[in-house]
């Protein structure tokens, strides 16, 4: 994970996580307070419910009181009652007015017998007996009954009270009340989340999810019961539902939940550009610290800032800087190393070339001194050598001219070649011998770059079976066809039976400067090495103490069919 | 359902009779007098020849044809007239009954409103605004025609209303106090009925204590016990070929706007055992007249006529195999100023303008 990515995820847990603890704070406060709040609302609805009842009772007391008041003064309903034949309508309809006039939902007019004489919520009902009405507000003297009545059109509830009279030696019952359902209910209504029901024997059944939250229990008659009149008790639930609670939690946890993504949408773009803004000086430190290199010294990390980062790039700063001299320095003696080893191969190649002259001219001096009537025989034998060797220092001097010595790849005859070095080689050299492929393996190379390879390997076998009356140098050539033309190759193996070497020699023979012989420069076998590779070949070694060695090169061998000569 | 031009109560009735003359008229002792027809031919084949007047409406739109006419009282119009095979129109006037039985029953029956009334024309579209003016002679003042509601009726006393024909005990009791007043009782009219499906329970004892003495008591109305005889016990009348399903309402419906429909309801109801369920519950005039097509309810509380000029017109909408118990008698009273334009009584007890 990277530092900018930890950076952004930082800040954002650093944002959201005490914005997750104060909405869901919040929620629980709310949640808390609300359920507070609606256990008040429901103690002041029980205050409320039973003020109105007392209230609806004592009204209904009041008016019952006053029509027993007026109707002792009623001479019409007096003759009524005594069966006068014209004042029998006005009984009857009675109770419809006086009940319009008190304002109330139902009023009922009976006799001692329970009859009903005049009735204002069912005016055709009269003469009916209902004397379980007066017995059951009678027992319940105290408080007002709720009872459920005929009327035309449906069953009414009503809260109820009763008053009474003599009239003409007749004990009159006025039963006068309130629809229930309605009016009372109405004036308690305490809103949509809270709510007030009445319950009796009968009652149509109320939403399962509302919870009753108080009981006000009421005596309760029912009149419409098919099996007679039955005394039970109604109530008035205080019911609460909890949809609106939990409509209005789940409106909270929305708003919450709105709150959060938004927070979290700016609190990922605030991460994301400051953790960016935070990070992008270490990693400009970091790409120009990738971009250093010994050929590229020249970034520049100069910063003007006060803090941690600044101080990092003005050290990388001057770490560069020395890095720059140390490069310096290090080039000079490179470069100077490279002189040296130029003047030494240099040397090392003029020597290879004077060797033959010296040789040639050894042997003139010797011939003139011995035999100078040979010696014009003698020069001609071995002026092609003198020429040879001339030919290759002036070759070598443009090469060097050059000081870019490219390789001009051209078909080379290897034996030839070979048989050049040898006879060079084998002026003042015994156990020299050669045995060379009849196909005449062409080599696609350099003459001159092969040349110099093998004078250096035959010079080192020919040096290392100095001393050795039996030793022999054998220079061997072979066409190679290993699988495809591309992969044919011209081997050429010079073997000696010499000292040979240990593998410590072997490991550092082609070191630079390493050699075994007092006046060799070291440089032989590793010009050697360079040279084949050079010319794309390859060389192995194969050695032992006290038997030899085997110096195998490999050259690519110039293609079937395309012999240039 | 429409009811047409049907009337149901006795605004309409004195509405329509004013609107629509019949064809011919009846006195209350069952003389024919002049109508719509004017004149009435036999001739030996046994048919009448009947010619209508001067078709003169109040509303041109409300003129009947003698095409419209003989449509009414042919079998093959819908309606018909029993004894009356074929009408024929002769001309825009004239038209001839081919009859078969009794003719001067036909001419009795011709008596009967509903066959002087344009087909296909609602009741409420001439009266819409519950007021008609009637055109009179050009020096005579105009009459008008208002249908309830009209407020506090004695205030329509005061305010010069010339005829108030009502129910009414406390405008009866107010327009007695009044000089300039008279009362007039009209004869027993209608009969209100309790018609009960064939389909449905029976009211019985068991369910209802029908106590028909108490029955006058309980409508704000001059009624009685109903008195035979009952036209309905009298005829036969084809029944509708339909199968009704067995009635499960309990209700007890009349026209909503017939207080004394509603008092014989509200009686029944509270004469019902209780517990069982039965209630009442006033419908509208299309309302009712559906429900009793159908047959659906547990019983309705129906206003028939005393008498009937075609009796199974009458009973036309009845359920088959319904059963009809007589209940009340009812009679209306006429409050008429002194000096105001003449009155009738027809031979049903519908009381009409006598136009100048």
């Amino acid at each position: 994970m990277s530092f900018r990515v930890r950076l952004f995820v930082a800040i954002l847990l650093a944002v959201l996580l005490p914005l997750a603890a104060l909405a869901l704070g919040v929620r629980q406060e709310m949640q808390r307070r609300l359920s507070a709040e609606y256990a008040e609302r429901v103690t002041a609805l029980v205050t409320v419910t039973e003020a109105t009842i007392q209230r609806e009772s004592a009204a209904i007391d009041s008016r019952l009181a006053a029509l027993a008041s007026d109707l002792g003064e009623d001479n019409r309903f007096r003759l009524g009652l005594r069966g006068d034949a014209a004042s029998r309508k006005y009984l009857l309809d009675y109770a419809g007015h006086a009940m319009r006039l008190a304002g109330l939902s139902y009023l009922q007019l009976q006799d001692s017998s329970g009859k009903i004489l005049s009735s204002g919520h069912f005016r055709n009902e009269f003469d009916s007996r209902q004397p379980e009405l007066p017995a059951f507000l009678r027992a319940n003297s105290g408080s007002a009954g709720l009872i459920k009545a005929r009327t035309p059109e449906a069953p009414v509830l009503a809260l109820v009270r009763m008053d009474s009279l003599r009239l003409g030696g007749v004990a009159i019952s006025l039963i006068g009340g309130v629809e229930a359902e309605g009016r009372l209910l109405a004036a308690v209504s305490p809103g949509p989340d809270l709510g007030v029901a009445l319950d009796y024997p009968g009652a149509p059944s109320r939403p399962h999810n509302d919870r009753v939250v108080r009981r006000l229990t009421l005596p309760f008659l029912d009149l419409v019961n098919a099996s007679g009149a039955r005394t039970d008790t109604a109530a008035l639930l205080m019911t609460q539902s909890p949809g609106t609670l939990e409509e209005l939690l789940r409106g909270v946890g929305r708003w919450v939940l709105v709150a959060l993504a938004l927070t979290l949408a700016a609190a990922v773009i605030a991460a994301a550009w400051l953790s960016s803004r935070i990070s992008r000086p270490l990693r400009d430190l970091a790409s120009k610290t990738a971009a250093i290199d010994l050929d590229q010294l020249d970034q520049n990390f100069d910063s003007d800032r006060p803090d941690e980062i600044g101080a990092l790039s003005r050290l990388l700063g001057m770490m560069t800087e020395r890095l720059r001299n140390s490069a310096a320095r290090i080039r000079e003696a490179e470069r100077r190393a490279a002189v040296g080893d130029l003047a030494r191969q240099i040397n090392h190649d003029i020597k290879n070339g004077l060797a033959p002259i010296r040789n040639v001219l050894r042997h003139l001096g010797q011939v003139s001194t011995q035999d100078p009537t040979a010696l014009p025989q003698i020069f001609e034998a071995r002026r092609a050598t003198l020429e040879s060797s001339v030919e290759y220092l002036d070759t070598l001097a443009r090469n060097y001219d050059r000081l870019s010595p490219g390789v001009d790849r051209r078909p080379c005859d290897i034996n030839a070649i070979v048989q050049q070095v040898v006879r060079t080689a084998s002026g003042d050299a015994t156990g020299l011998r050669v045995q060379l492929d009849g196909r005449r393996p062409q080599a696609l190379g350099d003459d001159l770059m092969i040349r110099r390879v093998l004078e250096n390997l035959v010079g080192n076998a020919l040096d290392s079976i100095n001393g050795k009356p039996d030793a022999s140098v054998t220079v061997s050539t072979e066409q190679l066809v290993n699988g495809s033309a591309a992969n044919a190759a011209v081997r050429i193996v010079v073997t000696d039976t010499g000292a040979g070497m240990t593998q410590a020699e072997l490991d550092r023979v082609f070191n630079d400067f390493y050699t075994t012989k007092p006046s060799g420069s070291g440089l032989g076998l590793s010009i050697v090495r360079r040279l084949i590779l050079d010319l794309n070949g390859s060389l192995r070694v194969e050695t032992a103490p006290g038997v030899g060695t085997r110096m195998i090169v490999e050259l690519p061998a110039l293609p079937q069919g395309e012999d240039l000569r | 359902m429409s009811r047409g031009l049907r009337p149901v109560n006795d605004s309409e009735r004195l509405f329509s009779r004013t609107l629509f003359p019949p064809l011919l008229r009846l006195d209350c002792e069952g003389k024919i007098g002049p109508g719509l027809v004017e004149s009435w031919t036999p001739d030996s084949a046994g048919a009448w020849t009947i010619t209508l007047g001067d078709p003169a409406q109040f509303d041109p739109d409300l003129r009947i044809s003698a095409a419209a006419v003989a449509s009414n009282v042919s079998p093959s119009g819908g309606g018909g007239v029993p004894g009356i095979d074929s009408a024929v129109p002769l001309n825009g006037r004239q038209i001839r009954l081919f009859t078969s039985g009794n003719q001067e029953s036909v001419l009795h029956a011709l008596a009967d409103p509903a066959l002087a009334m344009p087909e296909g024309l609602a009741f409420e579209s001439p009266v819409s605004d519950r007021l008609l003016e009637l055109p009179t002679q050009p020096d005579q003042p105009v009459i008008q025609l208002r249908l309830p509601p009209i407020g506090d009726p004695r205030d329509a006393l005061d305010q010069g209303a010339d005829l108030i024909v009502t129910h009414d005990p406390s405008l009866l009791e107010y327009a007695a106090g009044r000089p300039d007043f008279v009362i007039h009782q009209l004869p027993w009219s209608r009969t209100y009925v309790v018609v009960q499906p064939g389909s449905a329970p029976p009211l019985t004892a068991e369910t209802i204590q029908l106590e028909p003495q108490s029955l006058a008591e309980a409508v704000e109305a001059d009624a009685r016990v109903a008195h035979p005889p009952f036209w309905w016990l009298e005829v036969s009348c084809p029944a509708r070929d339909t199968s009704l399903a067995p009635v499960t309402s309990q209700r007890i419906v009349y026209l909503r706007d017939d207080d004394v429909a509603r008092g014989l309801a509200e009686r029944l109801v509270a004469l019902a055992v209780p517990g069982n369920g039965v209630r009442a519950a006033g419908l509208e005039t299309s309302e009712l007249l559906v429900a009793l097509h159908e047959g659906s309810e547990l019983a309705y509380i129906i206003s028939l006529p005393k008498h009937a000029a075609q009796p199974c017109r009458e009973l036309k909408d009845f359920p088959p195999g319904a059963s009809i118990r007589p209940l009340i008698d009812t009679r209306a009273h006429a409050i008429v100023r002194r000096g105001a334009p003449p009155l009738a009584v027809d031979w049903d007890g519908t009381i009409r303008v006598v136009r100048p």
